[in-house]
Formats: C-alpha cells, structure tokens, sequence
C-alpha cells in the first residue's frame, strides 16, 4: 500500500512536467494543418452556499492531426470564482474507438473564500460513436491566499476521477443529445463521491460554426444515504473552428 | 418472452433487497427518507426561539469535555454505556457532546434512551448531540428530534472568572448544510467572534477533509462550494476547534488557524473503538484519545 502511495505520488508530479514538455515540443511537432476550435458559453448556477451567479466561460482547443489535443479553458463566475485549466490529450485511434491519456493542470480560485485550490490530474479514456468512458486520479492541493504558511495548505494525495457520457447521434452527426456521470468539469473538481449529472445537446450549424448547452446537476449526501438536490449550472454557447 | 420474464424477475429482487435492508437506507442514494436541511433548521429555530439557549456553569477555570461519535447502536449499547457511566463520575466535566450517529439501520432510539437516561435525567451533567446521516435514514429524524430537540445551536460554558467558551451546533447529517442554516451559522459565528470571548468550539458529524480518499468507503461529505465557503467562514472568525465524526477514524488538521479534529468511531463492533476527553482551558485545549 505504501507503495502504491509513492508511485501515486510521483506520477503526480510526473503529470505536470508532461503538460509542460508537451508544450515545448508542439511547435516542434509538424502537423500539417492544426484545427483551432475556440468557444464561449454563458453560464447560470444555483447552489446553497453561493446563491445564483453568472459567468462566463472561453475555451480552446488546438488539434494535431488525430494524435494531440491541448485544451485550455477559463471561467469566471459572479460568485468571485475563477477557474483555468490546460490539458494535453495524446490520442491514438483504433478501428471501434480511440483511446486518450489526458493530462490535466488546473487551478480554481475561490476568491470569496480566499482559498484556492490546485489539481493535477492524469486519466486515460476510451471513446466510442455512442460512448465515452474516462477514469483517472487527480491530486489536490488546497491553501489559503493570504498565507504563505505550509500549514496552510493542505494535499489531497489521491481522488478518484469519472466520466461515463453517452451519445445519442455520436461525434459525426450535425446535431447531437449527450449526457452522463462525472465528478469533474473543465471548470471544476468534485470530490469522488460528490457526482454530477449533467445532459446537453450541441448542432452543427456549418462547418465553422456550432452551438451547444448544457446542464449539469448536482445532488448532496447520494453516499450518506440521504440525498437531496445541491445545485444545478446551465451553459449555453457557441464554438468556432478556424 | 423469457428475455422479459427474467428482467421481471431481476427488477422484483433489486426492489426486495432495496425494501428489505433494514442497515443502508438504500433508497436514500436517490432520495432522503427524512426531512431536508432547510426544513430541519426550520424545526430547530423554532424550538430555539422559545428556548434561551444553555449556560454551563464549569467549576473551574479549566474543565474537561467529554466527546464521542459513531457509536452505530445495533445490538449492544455496551461502549455507549461506558462511556456515559465514566463522564457520569467525572467531576470535572459539565458536558459531554456526541458528534452524530447513535444508530445503525432501522433500529430507533429506544435502546439510546435508556442508555442515556443516566444524563438526561441529571442536574449536573449536560449531554449534548449532534445529528449523523444514520440518524435521520428510514425517516428517523423525527424520532432523534422528539428526544433531542435541535439539530443546531448554541450553546456557552462559563468559568468562575467569567470567561465564556462558545460551542455551536452545526447539522450536516444530510452531508449539505443547506442555504438557512449557512445564513444562521455566518450570523452566529461573526456574532460569537463579536463578543468576547475564550474559544469558539464547533461539532458537528460530517468531517471536511479527504486525506486519503481511497481508503476511506463510501462515506459522503460536502460538496465543494460548501466546503470552501465553511472554510473561509471558519478561518474568519477564527474557531477554535472544529469536532468532527463520520470518518470512524483519528485525523488532526491545522488549516487557515483552525484546528480540525475528527474522532474514531465508539462502535462496539469496531475493532479500535475510542472517546476523547478535550481539557480546556484559558491558552489551549489539549485533547486525548482514549480507548474503549
């Protein structure tokens, strides 16, 4: 077990410097011609603690051929929340699906609170038309802005991190209704028995230019036993592929 | 058509085994069988509107507290019943606070009143309870409330010198502490933080961190904006100590000055079964675990 530990620790840490060096080698990286995809969605939540807010998210995404993605996403909510995020997808296709390893780097800053929160999460994922199962681990690292005491900060070593997404139309069609299971968006990081459920639809409307939408629920105390709603975030946006 | 007849089969027992497991509250993944935060809290304010909340008296600038949790009451009472027969003969404790979970499945209180009557029944000692999620599953709530009241409060100790330590009582037993009740905790602590004052001791049964999240079952706890906003609310008004069960396992943290101490389980069937005595006086509390 002690083991286990260790290795979880150092691929922790070996996540990060992926997300890095991958970065220093996409220019080298000669691909052809590299789809840009940048979208914006305007965001509505409900939850106890921070009442309704507002926001707004930006995201991009840049493809090499089928074999890397790097994404990179922010938001920032009226709540005085602000998340970012950038991840690295090595992909490689196989006839019924491909599979993905996505390294993740992720900071949200509850600026209400004046804590924030920092994630390093590695998982591998297989995607088919209709299905997409993603199962990874995340690390997170928790503190206090106004401090810079070490005691002030507190690791999460190890969380479990989900996604299981079904597709009605799948990937290719010009319009789509999905939905699933996860505990984790680009925007934030539940903890691994806090769920989100979430159904959402996106249309093609041309081939630079789509819409899509979302809503994401979020029950409290499902593995107490005594589940109730929590709160529910709607995002409503476009994507543009250049 | 034998396809459909074995689906019906299958969906009858997934329904038998769901109704007939009378430890997990198995509907409760979907839906709680007992009433909300919200509306418990609104339970609670009004009892504690016709109800002047609690002066202890200590007899001694320093005093002992007595804390237990998880005690999971399903055949035998026999730690819990150590447990209150040892604060009973403690002088110097005037209060003993229980962190949630007396029972475990469909058992009711009968069995805790008894246990309890030693307490309830004393004009010296003083023990006081918070909720867990065991408590209100299979619609009990209404039970724990016929015996206990009040799922949040305050309450103070007072020295002979007049220094005033401020306890609340925060309900999570549903892992959600609800919009009324964060409204009422922020007024409470900024107003405690307001006055003066010793420390600021908070209990409650759902713990904040997951430290080692794999190993730890399936026990539920905050979502994260909760989280956040307790934490910052906590650190603000500098608390004390925050008491916490749930985890059935030992764990201190400092976090943002505060220092969080969740407890091992008291369970008979537990292996390790354990309390805690807090010794509290004017410059710390100085808290031992001991065993069962």
């Amino acid at each position: 077990m002690r083991k286990l530990r260790l290795l979880i620790h150092c691929l922790m840490k070996k996540i990060l410097f992926t997300v890095v060096l991958v970065l220093c080698l996409v220019p080298r990286m000669r691909a052809e011609r590299p789809d840009i995809k940048v979208g914006a969605n305007v965001v509505g939540s409900y939850n106890p603690a921070w009442g309704f807010n507002t926001g707004l998210d930006l995201d991009g995404r840049l493809s090499l051929q089928d074999t890397l993605d790097i994404s990179f996403s922010f938001e920032g909510m009226t709540a005085n929340v602000w998340s970012f995020s950038l991840t690295a997808r090595p992909k490689v296709k196989f006839r019924p699906g491909t599979l993905y390893v996505d390294a993740t780097a992720f900071v949200r800053l509850v600026a209400r609170d004046h804590l924030y929160d920092f994630i390093v999460a590695g998982s591998a994922g297989w995607k088919m038309k209709y299905c997409d199962f993603q199962l990874g681990i995340f690390s997170r690292t928790s503190g206090y802005m106004r401090s810079s005491l070490p005691e002030d900060a507190l690791r999460e070593p190890t969380n479990l991190l989900y996604r299981l997404q079904f597709n009605i139309f799948g990937d290719e069609a010009q319009w789509d209704i999905l939905g699933g299971v996860k505990n984790f968006t680009e925007y934030e990081y539940e903890r691994m028995r806090s769920p989100i459920f979430y159904l959402g639809g996106r249309y093609e409307y041309n081939e630079r230019l789509g819409f899509k939408a979302e809503i994401d629920i979020k029950p409290s105390g499902m593995f107490n036993m005594t589940a109730g709603f929590f709160g529910i975030t709607g995002r409503l946006g476009a994507t543009y592929t250049f | 058509m034998k396809l459909h007849f074995s689906r019906y089969i299958a969906a009858a027992l997934l329904l038998f085994v769901i109704a007939s497991c009378n430890k997990h509250d198995l509907p409760g993944l979907l839906v709680s069988s007992s009433d909300g935060p919200d509306k418990r809290f609104q339970q609670s304010e009004a009892y504690n509107a016709s109800h002047s909340p609690l002066e202890i008296r200590a007899a001694d600038e320093n005093y002992r507290l007595y804390l237990f949790a998880d005690v999971h009451v399903q055949n035998s009472t026999k730690n819990l019943d150590d447990i209150v027969r040892i604060f009973h003969s403690d002088r110097t404790s005037p209060v003993c606070l229980f962190l949630g979970d007396f029972i475990s499945g469909k058992r009711g209180f009968s069995q805790i009143r008894e246990s309890l009557k030693p307490v309830m029944e004393s004009a010296v000692d003083t023990i006081l309870c918070t909720p867990g999620n065991h408590d209100i599953q299979f619609g009990q709530w209404n039970e724990y409330a016929s015996i206990f009241k009040t799922s949040c409060y305050t309450f103070a100790v007072v020295t002979p010198s007049g220094w005033k330590d401020i306890y609340i009582c925060m309900d999570s037993a549903s892992g959600k502490v609800g919009r009324r009740q964060m409204e009422w905790l922020r007024r409470t602590l900024y107003e405690a933080y307001g006055t003066l004052h010793r420390h600021i001791i908070l209990f409650t049964h759902t713990n904040f961190f997951k430290t080692d999240a794999l190993k730890q079952g399936l026990q539920g706890n905050y979502n994260m904006e909760e989280t956040y906003d307790l934490l910052g609310l906590f650190s603000d008004c500098e608390v004390g100590v925050v008491f916490t069960g749930h985890k059935h396992r030992r764990e201190e943290i400092t976090y943002g000055g505060v220092r969080y101490v969740t407890l091992d389980s008291s369970d008979d069937e537990a292996e390790t079964a354990y309390y805690a005595i807090a010794d509290i006086s004017r410059s710390e509390i100085k808290i031992n675990h001991i065993k069962l």
